[in-house]
């Protein structure tokens, strides 16, 4: 039954900035939908507050995390001491002929809404929002809360628009990287020429190299990778393929004319951004923490692309960024991107040819948590410059909602377990945990015995992991 | 004290000998052969010393009555002959015994009314002689003093002058004066004619032909194999054209040598370097024949690698005084390889190369690389050049990146060279010569112990500046990019630095990286070193377990580490998987079982030992308690 989901509103509050009954809406400091009754914002705020209070009496440690309704479910999320974040959706059951008597009442099936996807991506923005703003905390001790709320709806308005969060399924539940599958020789190449950037451009921090929406290497740690991996798919690579369509001649290139093999990404979306030449476009402002020191440190974030990859470059926000550092970096950059591009995708291309045929009925998602790699059956993602849309992976939601399940149950117990579940329409949905890794498998196979499930996971596991070492 | 800028050096302590200007009378005679200097004074006595250049002995001298003046005169290989011409006629041979001279015999020339040129020790008791008419070689045959001298083979035909290489045992005739050759190969009791070689040294026809004379041609040894260098005559174009006797055994033209002066020349050779010296600018140029030129025609044209040297000289004064002056006098005369002698003041030196200066005049480090690797004993100056460049000049990386490539090409053909050695195949001796070119093969072991061990303890010295820490971790995945490159098997000591300075810096998600694109190889001592990480980098344990598990041989330790972990069902079911389960593994699983409190473990552990009928006293009373 395909359900249909919306956010209902969502909304990010701080209960210090109130201190009475009348000054209520203080405490607002973002709210979705934006045109809502002043009102009810206060209502609804003041009835998770109360919520929140309520449960704290069973359970002084945890904070509630959800709340079910008949008609929704609230996801809350506490990401700094007294700022919590939280979201209404709902879902519909689309359906068509169940009941002819009353075609405009909805059926309701919240059922279907599952906490930790969104959870997740409640998480998820949050991280997101401290990467590329900062703290809230912080942002608002040193400025005031007007200014958070300013920062708060620049960021959460664009997210709201350009996603789709009934498209948010299992896979947005890891956020993990997809890595490049490339042989140690042309990998060597890479960090040597990434190395080589560093030490010439002393400017230059970090540096990370993807191959479409495959990462290569990142200079970064893992929590940070994670999120700027994340960035860069989510707003970089749609723009850079719209970019590409439309005709060349913008500011960038008439300031920079050299660029002949490959060209900066200009323009890219961000709350804060850096305007150090009008003509050169913005270059976005992201925020790293070091992981030693807990402190927060300002990289101006500049990405250069040439034949089918990316380069992205932390420049430390003290250096000024000049034409001239522009044209030394696309002189240094261009060649050498382009040949080291076109090998990593011969071998690409050798690794899928190799693989195309091994083709197995099942469908399976590798995550591991330790390095937050992921890889799925869907190759394709490898090859065409798209996000991994949950669209393409090709499950049906049913299966999905389990995988959900399985997935969170995980989490809550034994290192090591291994559960398979056979769904309505025969098919097989398993899940396996083992040292930190995390596989499911979806078998469209009309399979009998518990025995052959096992078997045919072990196979696949064989064939696709077999550089890795489960254990159960 | 030899000046400190020049590299090409004369030796300190110079070989002294009775100058040919103490009297007019006084001769000095050279031997390349067996380097040593023999001074002649003639008079009523002709008093005859024997100064061995190499100091491998004291100076001999004879006493011998005045029979007329000497053109030539040597030693025998083994010194026991000493051979004088005074005529063109014969040579004259006299035994040495207790050193004193016994009386004189002669050797004629067998051929009829020639004029004998030289004479030729070529082995211990074989002599050539060399006449207009053609070459005669004798053998000297039965013990001293029964000795007689038998004829064993002659070459006839026309020889204008030769010149001989004790080295390769070749002799080269000029058979007329427009550059016509016939190098004859001398083996015992042998002469075998070689390939014709024509000089031709382009030279434009309307200019009369120049002929080529003995000043024009030096055979030497260059990088083990003979060469002819054809110096310029006054005519021809400034450049000194290089034969090399090829593997089929004939002088084919190889180099060319463009030279920047005009001039007089004096050739050495110092560890396969050619050295020009020239007299009227007073300069040196250094060429070297298998650095990387430029072709024309598939000839290699070389400019002087180094140029305008000036080499000094000291000469000792009597009272212990010194003055230095420079060698280019007209009165030096250069002598294969090394040596140059003055005979007026009566010195002999040998030329030697300085490295280490050499190593600050060439400004570009893979030319020097390249430079350092093909000299002999070259190996400390090569090291020294990386830790300049890597820890107190902190060169670029991509600079270093091609250093790396440069050292490890030649660290490649090196190791292939032990696979041919080892191998039962017979060995083409040239192309086994050829991979050889490389005097020095700097490992990795080598560039682990002076260069990268430094570099981590500077690291762990100064902490604080993260793009010199950086820098660390980039060197040594770029020395590890150029030996995979190679295919060279990296060493484990080089990964264990690697993991190290990467723990050093904290760059954990790096190491995990590295480890996933398989960067490392996988082995039991790293899967060993990243178990010992996890206290500090969790992930290191899954990772440690994967290599284990890829190398499809530790199972033990795959086992030992799932133990360690308390994880004694999935270690069970890994046993019995692999066939481990057994009476010696049973008493340490049930202990561990108990160790853990979990009865559900307990009876697992139990169940399964009775289902394989491994049971004993021991485990039941175990499991009882």
């Amino acid at each position: 039954m395909p359900t249909e989901v919306t956010v209902q509103n969502l909304y990010i509050f701080n209960s210090g900035l109130s201190k009475t009954e009348e000054d209520g809406a203080n405490k607002i400091l973002f709210y979705y939908p934006p045109h809502e009754d002043e009102n009810k914002k206060v209502l609804n705020i003041g009835h998770i507050e109360a919520i929140i209070c309520f449960t704290r009496n069973f359970n002084s440690t945890e904070s509630c995390e959800s709340l079910r309704t008949d008609k929704t479910l609230q996801v809350l999320y506490n990401p700094e001491p007294d700022f919590w974040m939280v979201i209404t959706v709902s879902a519909a059951c689309k359906s068509k002929s169940k009941s002819p008597e009353s075609p405009d009442e909805p059926v309701y099936c919240t059922y279907n809404l599952q906490e930790p996807i969104y959870l997740a991506v409640l998480k998820h923005w949050y991280q997101t929002f401290q990467m590329t703003v900062g703290n809230m905390t912080k942002i608002m001790n040193d400025n005031d809360p007007d200014y958070l709320r300013l920062m708060l709806n620049k960021f959460y308005n664009k997210y709201l628009l350009s996603v789709d969060l009934s498209s948010h399924t299992f896979m947005d539940m890891f956020q993990g990287i997809s890595f490049l599958p490339l042989d140690n020789v042309i990998h060597l190449y890479a960090q040597s020429f990434l190395n080589s950037i560093e030490n010439t451009f002393q400017q230059v921090n970090f540096t990370m190299l993807l191959y479409n929406d495959s990462l290569v290497w990142s200079g970064l740690s893992k929590r940070q990778t994670q999120l700027v991996y994340s960035y860069i798919l989510m707003w970089v690579l749609p723009e850079m393929v719209r970019d590409e369509n439309i005709v060349k001649g913008n500011s960038l290139q008439q300031c920079l004319p050299n660029q002949l093999v490959g060209r900066f990404i200009s323009n890219v979306w961000a709350v804060k951004t850096d305007d150090w030449s009008c003509d050169l476009g913005k270059v976005p402002v992201i925020l790293l923490n070091d992981e030693n020191d807990e402190t927060f440190k300002s990289y101006r974030l500049v990405i250069y692309k040439a034949h089918k990859s990316i380069v992205c470059m932390f420049i430390e926000t003290d250096y000024p960024l000049t034409a001239e550092l522009y044209n030394n970096l696309d002189q240094f950059l261009g060649t050498k991107l382009h040949l080291l591009s076109e090998k990593m995708k011969i071998t690409v291309e050798k690794a899928l040819a190799s693989k195309l045929y091994a083709e197995r009925p099942a469908k399976f998602v590798y995550f591991n948590s330790m390095n937050l790699a992921i890889k799925n059956s869907i190759k394709t993602s490898n090859t065409i410059a798209t996000t991994n849309k949950p669209s393409d992976f090709n499950i049906s939601p049913e299966s999905l909602r389990v995988l959900v399940d399985i997935s969170y149950q995980h989490s809550c117990i034994q290192p090591t377990c291994s559960i398979m579940i056979k769904t309505s329409n025969d098919n097989w949905v398993a899940g396996r945990l083992c040292n930190s890794r995390e596989i499911y498998i979806v078998l469209n196979q009309k399979l009998t015995k518990l025995n052959d499930v096992d078997t045919e996971i072990q196979n696949l596991c064989a064939q696709e992991l077999g550089t890795i070492f489960f254990y159960d | 004290m030899a000046s400190n800028n020049c590299c090409l050096q004369l030796n300190e302590d110079p070989i002294q000998f009775d100058p040919a200007s103490v009297s007019k009378t006084t001769n000095v005679f050279y031997d390349e052969i067996t380097e040593q200097i023999i001074t002649v004074h003639s008079g009523e006595m002709t008093e005859i010393i024997v100064t061995s250049s190499t100091r491998c002995r004291e100076n001999i001298v004879f006493k011998i009555e005045d029979r007329g003046p000497v053109s030539s005169i040597k030693m025998s290989l083994d010194c026991n002959i000493l051979t004088m011409m005074r005529t063109t006629l014969s040579v004259e041979l006299m035994d040495i015994k207790d050193n004193t001279l016994q009386s004189p015999y002669f050797l004629y020339c067998k051929l009829k009314s020639a004029k004998l040129l030289g004479f030729i020790w070529t082995s211990n008791n074989e002599i050539l002689l060399i006449s207009d008419k053609g070459v005669e070689l004798y053998q000297i045959e039965g013990q001293r003093p029964k000795q007689r001298i038998v004829f064993s083979k002659s070459v006839c035909l026309h020889v204008n002058w030769f010149i001989y290489s004790n080295n390769s045992k070749i002799l080269l005739l000029s058979t007329n004066s427009f550059g016509d050759f016939q190098p004859l190969h001398i083996t015992s009791g042998n002469i075998t004619k070689l390939a014709k070689l024509e000089v031709d040294l382009d030279i434009s026809p309307n200019i009369p032909h120049q002929s080529i004379s003995e000043r024009n041609i030096v055979l030497t040894t260059v990088y083990n194999i003979l060469r002819i260098l054809v110096l310029p005559t006054s005519q021809s174009r400034n450049e000194i054209i290089v034969y090399s006797l090829n593997k089929m055994m004939a002088f084919k033209k190889s180099h060319i040598l463009r030279l920047t002066h005009n001039g007089k020349l004096l050739i050495n050779v110092v560890d396969s370097l050619i050295v020009v010296h020239y007299q009227h600018t007073k300069s040196s140029s250094v060429f070297d024949i298998y650095m990387e030129a430029a072709k024309e025609h598939t000839i290699s044209h070389y400019l002087p690698i180094l140029d305008d040297l000036s080499i000094q000289r000291i000469v000792p004064r009597e009272g212990g005084s010194y003055f230095s002056s420079d060698l280019y006098s007209h009165i030096c005369i250069s002598f294969q390889p090394n040596v140059i002698i003055d005979a007026k003041l009566g010195f002999l030196w040998h030329l030697k190369l300085d490295l280490a200066v050499v190593s600050q005049i060439i400004t570009d480090k893979c030319s020097l690389i390249d430079f350092l690797l093909l000299r002999p004993n070259s190996k400390d100056t090569t090291l020294q050049v990386l830790q300049n460049m890597i820890l107190q000049e902190k060169s670029n990386l991509i600079e270093i990146g091609n250093v790396f490539d440069h050292i490890n090409i030649v660290n490649k053909k090196n190791l292939n060279k032990h696979i041919m050695n080892t191998s039962v195949l017979p060995i083409d001796y040239m192309i086994f010569a050829e991979s050889l070119r490389c005097k020095v093969v700097i490992e990795q072991i080598d560039v682990y112990k002076h260069i990268f061990v430094k570099l981590v303890d500077q690291l762990e010295k100064n902490k604080g500046v993260i793009s010199e820490k950086k820098l660390a971790v980039s060197i040594l995945v770029e020395y590890i990019r150029s030996l995979t490159d190679n295919k060279i098997t990296v060493e484990h000591f080089l990964y264990e630095l690697l993991i190290n300075c990467l723990v050093i810096n904290k760059m954990y998600y790096q190491l995990h990286q590295m480890i996933q694109y398989h960067i490392l190889t996988d082995s039991k001592p790293l899967a060993c070193l990243l178990l010992s990480l996890e206290s500090i980098y969790p992930p290191a344990h899954q990772m440690a377990l994967d290599m284990l598990h890829r190398l499809n041989t530790a199972h033990e330790e795959i086992t030992e580490v799932l133990l360690s972990k308390k994880q004694i069902i999935p270690a069970m079911r890994y046993m019995s998987k692999h066939n481990m389960l057994d009476h010696s593994t049973y008493r340490k699983l049930t202990e561990l079982a108990i160790s853990t409190n979990d009865s559900k473990i307990l009876h697992s552990t139990r169940e399964e030992f009775i289902q394989r009928n491994v049971t004993s006293n021991k485990f039941n009373t175990n499991t009882k308690r």
